[in-house]
C-alpha cells in the first residue's frame, strides 16, 4: 500500500508539472468550480435560462472530459524523454506504479464528479427532465464518473505500449469508431429508439440499479485495463 | 560475436554489494543488428569501488539497465546487497543511489520540485544533507532542470542518490559531461562515500584515467562478455605493451598476443605478461630479453588494453581461437 500511495504522489506532482500534489488536485477540480461561479454570474446577471444552462453543462462536461484527457497526457509525458528512467530507479515495482496510477485516476475522477454534483445541482434542476432533482444529480455525476473511467481505461494501456503521440492517435482513432458504429448501426433494421428507452427506463426507474451497474461496469473495465497496463509495461524496456 | 572466458579472481569470505552470475540478454537494436550480453559474472565486495569499463556498444549500460530491472533477463541470477532485485524491488531499490548519463527528471521541473518528489520515496531521506549537496555543487533551487548543464544535471543527480544513504551507487558515464576538476571532486565524494566500509559503488565509465585513481576493482566489458572481472591492479599487471618497427612482428608470435595493432611506423601488440617471454623468444631472431633497439616493452593501461582487444582483427581472432 506504501508503494501505491507512493505512486499517487508522484503522478499528482507529474500532472501538476511542479512537484505539488494539492496543484495537480486543484488543476482537476477547476472545471467543476469554474461551472459553479460561471453558474452564479449568469444567475446573477439574469442570463440563466434553461438554454444557457444547458449550454453551460456541456461546456463543462466537455472539459472535464479534455482535462481528463490532459491528465492521461500529463502523467505519461515522461514516456516521451529520458526521464522515463526514474520509474526504473524508484523503489515501486512496475506493478505499484499501475495500481497506483489508477487509484490516482479515479480518486481524482471520484472528486471531480462531487464537484460536478454540486456543479449540477446548482447549475440545473431540469436538464434531464426528472421528477427528481437529487436523482437526476446523481445520475449526472455518475455518468460523467463512468464516462472518464471508460475514457482512462481505454487510453491508459494504449499509453503503456507506446509512445504518448502514438497512443493519443490510436485513443483518438478508436473514438472515431464510435461515430461510425453508430452509423452503420442507423442502417441496421433495428428500432433503436425504442431500443434507448426502453434501456433508459429501465435505468433510472430505481436509483440502485444505474448505481450499481455503473461501478459494477467500472470496476470490470478497469480490472481488464489494469491485467492489460501490467502486462505491458512489465514487458517494456524502460 | 566473439568472447574469451572472462578472467575472474574471488574475494573469499566477503560480504557482496553485487554478484551477477550466467547473466544474458538478447535483444535487436533499433538498427536491426543483433546484440547479446551473454555469461556475465561478476562480484563487487562490500566497500569498494568497481569500474566497468568497455567500448561504446559492448554493453555497459544494457548491464546497468539489468541491474536496475529496467530491461528484462533472459538467463542468470543477480544478487544485490544479499538480496533478489526481482523479488524484493522495493527494499533493494531503497537502498540504491543512481546515477545515469543523463537527466532523469522532466527537464521542465526546477531544481526544487526534485526534494519533494523524491523524499518521499525514500524512508531515509536526509534533507540536510540534500541541501548541504545542493549548496556545495552550486546547484540553484530556482533553475529549471532543462536549462543546466550536463556536468550540473549529473551534480543534482548525484546529490540525491548521496541525500538517502544508498548502500550501492551505480553511476553510468557519471564523468563524460565533466571537467577535470569536477571530475576529480566526484572521485573524492566516492572515496569519501565507501570510507565507511558499509557503501559500495559500481560506475562506467570511458575516461579510464578516473578508475585508475579510485577503482579497486575492474569488469571490462567487450562485445557483451565479460573480458575480465577482477582487482583493479591484476588487470594492469597482466598485460605488457610491446612496441616494435614494421618488420619486428614474427609469424610465430601471433598466437602469443592478445591484440595487435599495426602502421607504417611499426605494430603495438597487447601480450600477457605470462607470455612475455615466450613472445619475445618467438622473435625472429630471437630476442630474449627486451631491447630498447627493437622491442620497447612497458605496462599497459586501460586505454590500451581495451584499444588493443577492443578493435584489432587480431584479439578477435585470439578470442576466437580461445572460444574454439
Amino acid at each position: 500500500m506504501k508503494a501505491i500511495a507512493k505512486q499517487i504522489r508522484l503522478d499528482m506532482q507529474r500532472f501538476s508539472g511542479a512537484g505539488r500534489t494539492w496543484v495537480g488536485v486543484l488543476i482537476f477540480m477547476s472545471v467543476p468550480l469554474i461551472g459553479i461561479l460561471l453558474n452564479l454570474v449568469m444567475a446573477l446577471t439574469g442570463n440563466d435560462g434553461e438554454d444557457a444552462r444547458t449550454a453551460l453543462t456541456g461546456a463543462v462536461t466537455s472539459m472535464g472530459i479534455g482535462l481528463l484527457v490532459g491528465l492521461v497526457f500529463g502523467m505519461f509525458v515522461d514516456f516521451n524523454s529520458t526521464a522515463i528512467r526514474l520509474n526504473g530507479l524508484l523503489p515501486i515495482t512496475r506493478d505499484h506504479q499501475v495500481f497506483g496510477r489508477y487509484a490516482a485516476v479515479i480518486l481524482l475522477v471520484l472528486v471531480q464528479s462531487c464537484g460536478y454534483a454540486i456543479f449540477f445541482f446548482y447549475a440545473t434542476d431540469t436538464f434531464l427532465h426528472g421528477q427528481d432533482h437529487w436523482r437526476d444529480t446523481v445520475l449526472f455525476a455518475l455518468g460523467l464518473f463512468l464516462l472518464e473511467s471508460l475514457l482512462f481505461a481505454v487510453a491508459t494501456p494504449l499509453f503503456y505500449w507506446l509512445e504518448p503521440v502514438k497512443a493519443m492517435i490510436v485513443f483518438l482513432a478508436l473514438l472515431g469508431l464510435v461515430p461510425i458504429m453508430a452509423l452503420i448501426g442507423s442502417l441496421l433494421p433495428v428500432d433503436w429508439g425504442t431500443f434507448w428507452n426502453s434501456i433508459v427506463r429501465f435505468l433510472t426507474s430505481d436509483l440502485w440499479r444505474p448505481v450499481l451497474l455503473g461501478l459494477a461496469l467500472i470496476l470490470a473495465v478497469d480490472m481488464v485495463s489494469i491485467v492489460l497496463s501490467r502486462k505491458v509495461y512489465a514487458r517494456k524496456e524502460i | 560475436m566473439c568472447a574469451s572466458p572472462p578472467m575472474t579472481t574471488s574475494v573469499e569470505g566477503a560480504d557482496y554489494a553485487l554478484r551477477v552470475s550466467d547473466l544474458g540478454k538478447s535483444y535487436v537494436k533499433a538498427d536491426g543488428t543483433g546484440f547479446r550480453l551473454q555469461q556475465v559474472t561478476m562480484d563487487l565486495p562490500m566497500g569498494y569501488i568497481m569500474g566497468l569499463i568497455g567500448p561504446n556498444g559492448a554493453g555497459k549500460s544494457t548491464l546497468i539497465r539489468l541491474l536496475l530491472n529496467m530491461t528484462r533477463r533472459d538467463s542468470g541470477e543477480i544478487s544485490i546487497l544479499g538480496r533478489d532485485p526481482l523479488n524484493q524491488e522495493e527494499e533493494v531499490k531503497a537502498d540504491l543511489g543512481v546515477v545515469f548519463d543523463s537527466i532523469y527528471f522532466l527537464e521542465t521541473w526546477k531544481v526544487k520540485a526534485v526534494e519533494p518528489v523524491m523524499a518521499p520515496m525514500y524512508p531515509s531521506w536526509n534533507s540536510d544533507r540534500y541541501q548541504d549537496y545542493l549548496r556545495r555543487f552550486g546547484l540553484q533551487e530556482n533553475r529549471k532542470i532543462g536549462k543546466l548543464s550536463r556536468g550540473m544535471q549529473m551534480k543534482l543527480m548525484l546529490a540525491v542518490a548521496l541525500s538517502h544513504d544508498a548502500r550501492l551507487l551505480i553511476l553510468d558515464e557519471p564523468t563524460s559531461g565533466l571537467d577535470v576538476l569536477a571530475r576529480d571532486e566526484l572521485m573524492d565524494i566516492l572515496l569519501d562515500y565507501i570510507g565507511d566500509g558499509r557503501h559500495s559503488v559500481l560506475f562506467s565509465t570511458h575516461i579510464t584515467a578516473d578508475l585508475e585513481r579510485v577503482a579497486d576493482f575492474v569488469t571490462y566489458i567487450n562485445r557483451g562478455s565479460v573480458f575480465y572481472t577482477g582487482p583493479k591492479d591484476e588487470l594492469m599487471e597482466a598485460f605488457q605493451i610491446v612496441r616494435g618497427g614494421p618488420d619486428d612482428l614474427a609469424r610465430e608470435q601471433m598466437p602469443h598476443l592478445m591484440g595487435l595493432q599495426r602502421s607504417a611506423t611499426g605494430f603495438e601488440a597487447l601480450v600477457p605478461t605470462e607470455h612475455l617471454k615466450d613472445f619475445l623468444a618467438s622473435a625472429f631472431p630471437a630476442a630474449v630479453e627486451p631491447s630498447e633497439d627493437r622491442y620497447l616493452v612497458e605496462r599497459a593501461d586501460f586505454d590500451n588494453i581495451i584499444r588493443l582487444t577492443a578493435g584489432s582483427p587480431a584479439a578477435a581472432d585470439r578470442n576466437k581461437e580461445v572460444e574454439s
